[in-house]
């Protein structure tokens, strides 16, 4: 697909000639700036923008519009085109927040075209980095369980300086929930440092944490931050706290107290601003029983305690969990794609190893999927434990499903009927009717598409989300 | 003292000049290179001076110009303003003592007035930098740049064939901005020739002739495009005119 170029210049006869020449690329002119925003609800790869838009002027009017472009597009590289020599005029572009700048007096099409690609390169991987990063930790659960729990996270996102501790078994999607609270909180543009205690080596925990100075100690080579310190203004995450030792329990809580940290071969403190979130699979109450934990650090830690629930006590998240891996895949969790007893037995499956274990068995079942040739998901594609398993007989596998088939159809009629209402409210906007429900519009798009998918009938209920959306039958 | 002097051929000052100073001290310096002005000591230019049947004062543009290069060199003007300073003497109160009037002016890197007599050279010459509105010749030439630049790289790359790039490029946006760009520079170039950059005038010249030639010419069109290189000697020219621009003609301008 050829890149999208806006090119907003007063010039028509520059804008053919590079039209001409740039033939890997689609260009959109804009004459003007008036007529530059009438298209910019657009999506374009690269803005070019000339400093000078009136001709009769020798004003850069052009700077001007740089600061809107970058809030209306702010991935979009933006590059400002100049005929105007002098260098503190580029110094003016790039502090109004233009990311290159190209002045025509030295226009040559290879040097030109080498920059086109590399900042459209470079934000097609900043975009892939950052999609990447958003779907490794995205919080997926509708029951009315996780609903309960987002909701808790939001509210504690609004106090930066607390300290909350997850606890849940493993895989159940503690350290998801911890960076959920991130996304959420005033910390969110600050660090997030994911540290598993149970995977450091014991005599390394403390440098790990609290860094080192060089020659600290033998091996100590040179100067090591510490995770405390790159978390610093952001939040840290420490996973297994069950697992420290007495000596960084003591630490811990000495940080709790006071917001200092000692480094390691040094005698001074060292204040810092971190958020601590911890989470444990263990009962702590219980290691504090045995003397294994201490008992001012855990409540100190327990004040505010989120639990999470395994995953087969909320079947619904089982099905929306296995549908958001699968179509990755491009794979809809329905009949077409998957044998009906493989689905039977992906919902019915307890899941000891919770949302980690399912999305492995996902990653297994696709791989198989290509192994064998497959066009269609069978018994095949199933890891072993899950080939034969039925907890219930026929007739209760049965039962079990209308149940949760008949809780589904529930929940998409509440969520369908709120999204109807508020596309009413604000005439199909799609934005707006997102930010009456604090969702986005990718959000809303999420669900409409979702339940579509689970029960298309259902939708003729709903005309507005029928229209808007574009859903036919 | 020696002393040059650059005087109308045929002026009512011619006879003034004549008697005045001894023969072998008068040399006409129109068109003359830098390199013949080593051992300069001072210059004499009479004003008002005649291009194209207009009285123009050309002596600032040549202050400025000694003043980079021969920053020692005495520059005296003469014309018939009623205007006398240490560096500008009225051809109707010719001093009795040149030598010693001489001695007294102030060298070209001082500040000193010089009465405009007739149109101003400077100004004139400004119109043929300014244009109007996108026509300025920098713009003209970096728009003429850019179309070659392109049609070059197009054919080097195998984009685009020598007539598609004739089609698209050469003849819409080469042919009509380049009519006007030799169409101002014929206007103007008589003008230079009384001024001391001419040298680098008449290089860009040459330059302009071979491009010239690559538009007017009917057959091999595509060898002429291939060995003429255009892109580049477009880049050079607009190199020297902004160099002159910004030492003689418009030096504000450069000044921010």
């Amino acid at each position: 697909m050829r890149p999208n170029i806006l090119i907003i210049d007063d010039d028509p006869a520059f804008i053919s000639k590079l039209r001409f020449a740039f033939k890997n690329y689609l260009f959109k002119k804009a004459l003007s700036w008036q007529s530059a925003t009438s298209i910019l609800k657009n999506n374009f790869d690269l803005i070019l923008l000339d400093l000078k838009l009136n001709p009769d002027s020798d004003e850069l009017n052009g700077l001007e519009y740089i600061k809107y472009l970058k809030d209306a597009h702010p991935d979009t590289p933006l590059v400002v085109v100049t005929a105007d020599e002098a260098t503190d005029t580029v110094v003016k572009a790039m502090k109004e927040g233009a990311d290159d700048f190209l002045r025509k007096s030295e226009y040559d099409l290879l040097t030109w075209q080498k920059k086109f690609e590399l900042l459209i390169e470079n934000k097609r991987l900043a975009k892939q980095v950052k999609n990447y990063e958003q779907e490794q930790f995205i919080f997926i659960g509708e029951s009315p369980e996780i609903l309960e729990i987002k909701n808790t996270l939001r509210i504690l996102a609004e106090n930066p300086d607390i300290t909350v501790l997850i606890t849940g078994e493993t895989g159940v999607g503690k350290e998801v929930a911890a960076r959920y609270l991130h996304q959420q909180s005033l910390r969110k543009n600050g660090p997030f440092v994911a540290v598993n205690l149970s995977s450091i080596q014991e005599n390394l925990i403390e440098s790990a944490l609290f860094g080192h100075k060089k020659g600290a100690f033998t091996g100590a080579n040179y100067e090591r931050e510490g995770y405390f310190r790159k978390a610093n203004e952001g939040i840290l995450f420490l996973d297994e706290i069950g697992d420290i030792s007495p000596e960084i329990q003591i630490k811990l809580l000495r940080f709790l107290d006071t917001k200092k940290i000692q480094i390691v071969g040094d005698e001074k403190d060292v204040q810092l601003d971190v958020q601590i979130i911890a989470a444990t699979n263990q009962d702590l109450a219980n290691l504090v029983k045995e003397g294994k934990f201490r008992s001012d650090l855990y409540f100190r830690l327990k004040n505010f305690q989120i639990e999470i629930p395994p995953l087969r006590t909320r079947c619904s998240d089982i099905s929306l969990l296995l549908d958001y891996y699968l179509s990755k895949a491009g794979i809809s969790l329905n009949e077409d794609n998957i044998e009906k007893n493989v689905i039977q037995n992906l919902l019915n499956y307890h899941w000891p190893g919770n949302v980690r274990e399912l999305k492995n068995v996902v990653d297994s079942i696709l791989l198989k999927m290509r192994i064998l040739k497959k066009v269609k998901i069978d018994l095949d594609c199933l890891p072993e434990e899950l080939k034969n398993y039925s907890s219930l007989n026929e007739k209760e596998l049965s039962d079990v499903q209308t149940e949760q088939n008949d809780l589904l159809k529930q929940q998409a009629v509440t969520e369908l009927t709120a999204i109807e209402r508020s596309l009413a409210k604000t005439f199909g906007q799609k934005q707006a009717a997102g930010e009456l429900l604090s969702m986005s519009a990718d959000q809303l798009r999420y669900r409409v598409l979702k339940w579509w998918k689970f029960f298309p009938k259902i939708i003729d209920k709903f005309p507005n989300i029928k229209r808007y959306y574009k859903l036919k039958d | 003292m020696k002393c040059k002097l650059i005087y109308q051929r045929v002026d009512v000052a011619n006879v003034l000049i004549k008697k005045y100073f001894s023969y072998e001290n008068i040399l006409d310096i129109t068109k003359k290179k830098l390199d013949q002005f080593s051992e300069l000591y001072h210059l004499v230019i009479i004003e008002p001076y005649k291009v194209q049947n207009i009285y123009f004062t050309i002596s600032p543009i040549w202050k400025r110009h000694l003043a980079i290069h021969l920053p020692e060199t005495k520059l005296i003007v003469m014309g018939f303003c009623n205007f006398q300073s240490r560096n500008y003497i009225d051809l109707l109160n010719l001093p009795k003592d040149f030598n010693a009037y001489v001695k007294n002016a102030l060298t070209v890197s001082e500040d000193w007035e010089i009465p405009i007599d007739g149109a101003d050279m400077q100004e004139y010459l400004k119109r043929f930098f300014e244009g109007h509105g996108t026509q300025s010749l920098i713009s003209k030439l970096n728009r003429l740049q850019t179309t070659f630049n392109s049609a070059e790289t197009l054919i080097k790359t195998g984009e685009a064939t020598f007539q598609e790039v004739q089609n698209e490029l050469l003849i819409p946006f080469g042919k009509s901005e380049w009519d006007g760009l030799i169409k101002r520079w014929k206007n103007y170039y008589p003008y230079f020739e009384y001024l001391p950059f001419y040298p680098q005038i008449e290089e860009i010249d040459k330059i302009l002739k071979e491009i010239s030639e690559f538009f007017t010419c009917k057959e091999n069109k595509l060898d002429l495009f291939l060995k003429l290189n255009g892109s580049k000697k477009l880049k050079k020219i607009t190199k020297d005119l902004l160099e002159i621009d910004r030492l003689y003609i418009r030096p504000e301008k450069y000044q921010r």
